[in-house]
């Protein structure tokens, strides 16, 4: 993970905006990620980066230092995806999405990038049945890699509640994916 | 073909691009509000409500301590009022001074209850009909030479009365909870004993 600076963080508490754009253009892809893997929509994932940002400066001030920067900012683009997933519900998966999830999977070129609209039926297929929570959980610590430790941080729920949440989330996946006709090692 | 974990792993190799990074970039900063100065600590806005709670307070109780000795002095002025109204047992007043009101205008409706109960008081404490009679101001007119150990008689027993009545309106103003009934059967019995002793007094003089 990117650390910031405590350079740059004085400056953005004292409301300096050129120090802030390099927080911007350091963090938006990371949040992006996230956003994108939990509402699988590309447009409604650049709204939530930009409301992120938008919170992160007018509470700046107010940011305890102790805490790790990037952690407070997952914090508040997943509460702002949670949000947004009550009001506008994840679209179902369509049957172009299989065909994009098999291609990924077949495993010729394993070089190439996964461009957005092949995420969005990706999570769109492998999601489909979770709990927002479980979502969650498992988009940071599947999808982004992140600790039992930073998921309980940025969410707010205990190591048992994680794990649980996490288990839960890989088996449902699991099964979709054998239903579908991949091994198991 | 992939095995499960291998699309997982591979999942978690890669992260999706913002499209156009720069544009994004871009619209939040223009979307960014400037910081206003910076605000007052949580721990001091408290504070400061504190701070303020406690001088709305003590303004609210300068208030009705102010209200207090507000009332106080309109009590003290009604008492005049009440005493103004009294008088109107004495021959010498005349028939004006018997009908006015002024003080039901100034005082509140508690104080124009007290009022009200006082004159009932005053009603039930007047000396018996035969004085009263000689005491009308017409009568007086009629005969103006009538015997004046009366007259003399009924201004004692009307004085008596009046200080009565002043230290009954005196009580009133001090305290609500003065025995209204016990003071008018006072008053009521010490008229009639005064009453006795001057007819008595003036039945010894004739004879």
């Amino acid at each position: 993970m990117i650390q910031i600076e405590d350079e740059i963080l004085t400056r953005c508490q004292g409301g300096d905006k050129a120090a802030f754009r390099w927080v911007v253009q350091t963090y938006q892809r990371m949040l992006f990620s996230l956003a994108l893997k939990m509402l699988a929509d590309e447009e409604e994932a650049k709204d939530v980066v930009q409301e992120t940002f938008i919170r992160a400066w007018l509470a700046i001030r107010n940011y305890n230092s102790q805490r790790s920067f990037v952690s407070w900012l997952y914090t508040i683009a997943s509460r702002l995806c949670l949000n947004r997933m009550k009001t506008v519900k994840v679209s179902a998966m369509l049957p172009e999405d299989l065909t994009m999830l098999r291609r990924f999977a077949s495993g010729d070129d394993t070089q190439r990038k996964i461009e957005n609209r092949e995420w969005v039926a990706i999570v769109r297929t492998l999601a489909e049945g979770l709990s927002d929570k479980q979502r969650l959980v498992f988009t940071l610590c599947q999808l982004e890699g992140l600790s039992s430790e930073e998921a309980e941080q940025i969410t707010g729920l205990d190591a048992r509640q994680i794990k649980s949440n996490l288990y839960v989330a890989r088996q449902t996946i699991r099964k979709r994916l054998k239903d579908l006709g991949y091994d198991e090692d | 073909m992939m095995k499960i974990d291998e699309i997982l792993s591979r999942l978690q190799e890669q992260q999706p691009n913002v499209s156009n990074p720069d544009e994004l970039t871009n619209r939040i900063m223009d979307s960014l509000p400037d910081l206003t100065p910076e605000q007052p600590k949580p721990a001091r806005r408290i504070r400061l409500y504190i701070v303020s709670a406690i001088a709305a307070a003590a303004s609210v109780l300068l208030l009705i301590s102010l209200g207090i000795v507000s009332s106080n002095q309109n009590d003290e002025g009604n008492n005049l009022v009440a005493q103004t109204d009294t008088t109107m047992v004495s021959p010498q007043t005349g028939a004006k001074e018997v009908d006015t009101h002024p003080q039901e205008k100034k005082g509140s409706k508690e104080m124009a209850d007290t009022v009200k109960r006082v004159k009932e008081i005053l009603q039930m404490s007047k000396p018996p009909k035969h004085y009263m009679a000689k005491a009308e101001p017409t009568e007086i007119a009629q005969e103006p030479d009538s015997i004046d150990e009366t007259e003399l008689a009924e201004r004692v027993v009307a004085e008596e009365m009046r200080q009565k009545e002043m230290e009954m309106m005196a009580a009133m103003n001090g305290s609500l909870q003065t025995d209204f009934q016990e003071m008018t059967k006072e008053i009521r019995q010490r008229g009639e004993r005064m009453t006795r002793q001057v007819e008595m007094a003036i039945n010894n003089d004739e004879y």
